[in-house]
């Protein structure tokens, strides 16, 4: 947990990203969002080194399965159950409402589908705390790509705030 | 600082605490947690001490929160030892202090290795029932699960009895189980003593991720911490999302001039990057009200720009973030850079909460 807020990490995972991003770049015309999306999350899955599951999960997860997901079976609540014991069936759905606030944390967390309480929760900080890094990492190469960006039509885009 | 006890099977290696490293050892044990280990001396007559000086001591570093007991060796040989054996027993010892403690929970420990003169002192003891039961069900469960009990089953210490017990518990064998009393009121059962020690683990990492999450420090009890965190990791994902689509479309309208910017100044962004301070929830309506003001300028931007990618939640978004000074007549896609970048994870999830919520 602690590894994803030194800066060094930081800088490893930007570095590779903005590497990725420059290979995609030169293979690809062009770089659709899902699979920067992708990239975004193998490299730091990478970054992790296999310590923690959800970070395997996303690296052996094949590369196009976003679109693959299967909808869960969610129990379908018609109007006949509805009114014949409304008061029973709420209650006895509600009852476990952590059981079912952890289930939904499962479905969140890559990886995580069948784990314990207990591992769920480890396993959860350090996805926080690799996710906030890969924020903190992308927003950095977003303003440098705008930068760059800036930098080079600064004629035709006037006086671009303060850079 | 787990003992792995099954390891340690036949090793039984001293721990020589010498005297003044004792207080130092309470003072880790601290409040809560659980063993309380004196000298013996008080309660041993001196020439059968040597014969006492081995007894196994079980989970030491457990007490107290994963801290490191640094047991200073003593230079007198005289002073008492704590050795560990496999199976984490205590000893605990207890003198005048205690008095001051009853609170405080000491760890017995008895031995299985029966012959001894003074173990018909033992069985006339309640723990020892108790104990033996909990041995037969520890000793399958494993050395976590002893190793928990270390921690979670403390015994009120009746003090003289104890007293003269522990002189009779010193004897030193091969103990094999931990045989503790359970905390005043609670259950002995082993089920419920290992139920305990997993929702303590569990309230741990729950603390923990108290930590992580902005903004939970008013929520108490599983259901809203599990609430905060689940909603935590979807700002954060949806975050991670907006940002690979503002790259991707930087990307592709960039001119590859990757020469121009050299990856050595990405380090430079990279450093300036703040660390992840919290940021209060202040600043959200200051930034909520600028985005209705900015609105028209967005607009503006969004309607000169070719790009279809830019959604309204990603140019309120970057609205929001950052501070156009003027609206950009220029005709190809251009993201406002981020003047002031102060924002951090957490910020960017309050806006997020203000903003879809």
């Amino acid at each position: 947990m602690k590894r994803w807020t030194t800066k060094r990490e930081h800088q490893i995972y930007s570095s590779k990203l903005f590497q990725a991003l420059c290979r995609s770049r030169r293979t690809s015309s062009s770089t659709s969002a899902k699979e920067l999306h992708q990239t975004a999350d193998r490299v730091l899955a990478i970054t992790a080194k296999g310590t923690t599951r959800w970070s395997r999960a996303i690296l052996a997860a094949p590369l196009t399965a976003g679109t693959n997901m299967k909808k869960h079976k969610k129990a379908k609540v018609t109007v006949h159950t509805r009114l014949r014991k409304p008061v029973v069936n709420r209650e006895k759905r509600k009852l476990p409402v952590v059981e079912r606030k952890l289930r939904a944390l499962r479905r969140l967390v890559p990886g995580c589908r069948k784990l314990s309480c207990n591992n769920l929760l480890e396993e959860t900080s350090d996805y926080i705390a690799a996710l906030e890094m890969q924020v903190r990492a992308m927003t950095a190469i977003t303003e440098f790509l705008s930068r760059g960006e800036a930098q080079a039509p600064t004629d035709r885009l006037g006086s671009i705030g303060n850079m | 600082m787990d003992v792995t006890l099954l390891d340690r099977q036949q090793a039984t290696y001293p721990l020589e605490l010498c005297a003044s490293s004792v207080p130092l050892f309470q003072s880790y044990l601290g409040s809560g947690p659980i063993v309380e280990l004196k000298r013996p001396e008080a309660y041993l007559s001196g020439d059968g001490f040597h014969e006492f000086v081995y007894f196994p001591v079980g989970g030491g570093p457990e007490f107290g929160d994963s801290e490191k007991l640094n047991l200073v060796p003593p230079d007198a040989a005289p002073g008492y030892c704590i050795s560990r054996t496999s199976s984490c027993q205590m000893t605990a010892f207890h003198a005048a202090a205690m008095k001051e403690e009853r609170e405080d929970m000491i760890l017995e420990k008895m031995e299985s290795t029966p012959g001894s003169g003074s173990r018909e002192s033992f069985t006339k003891r309640k723990a020892e029932v108790v104990a033996e039961r909990k041995s037969k069900d520890k000793r399958i469960k494993g050395e976590l699960e002893g190793e928990s009990e270390v921690k979670t089953k403390c015994s009120t210490q009746v003090s003289r009895n104890s007293s003269k017990e522990n002189s009779k518990a010193c004897e030193v064998q091969k103990p094999d189980y931990i045989h503790v009393r359970a905390r005043r009121g609670q259950a002995t059962d082993s089920h419920s003593l290992a139920e305990r020690a997993r929702r303590e683990k569990i309230s741990k990492k729950m603390k923990c991720l108290q930590d992580l999450v902005p903004g939970c420090n008013t929520v108490t009890g599983k259901a809203g911490m599990l609430d905060e965190i689940i909603n935590y990791v979807q700002s954060l994902q949806r975050q991670v999302e907006f940002l690979s689509m503002k790259i991707a479309a930087l990307n592709s309208s960039a001119e590859f001039n990757v020469e121009n910017l050299p990856i050595k100044e990405l380090p430079s962004y990279v450093a300036n990057f703040p660390a992840a301070a919290k940021l209060p929830a202040m600043p959200n309506l200051t930034c909520f009200q600028l985005n209705s003001m900015q609105k028209e300028a967005v607009n503006c931007m969004l309607n000169e720009t070719m790009h279809p990618p830019l959604t309204a939640t990603e140019g309120i978004a970057s609205a929001s973030v950052s501070i156009p000074e003027q609206a950009l007549s220029s005709s190809t896609i251009t993201l406002q850079p981020f003047s002031t970048w102060n924002m951090d994870p957490q910020g960017l999830y309050n806006l997020y909460n203000m903003g879809f919520h």
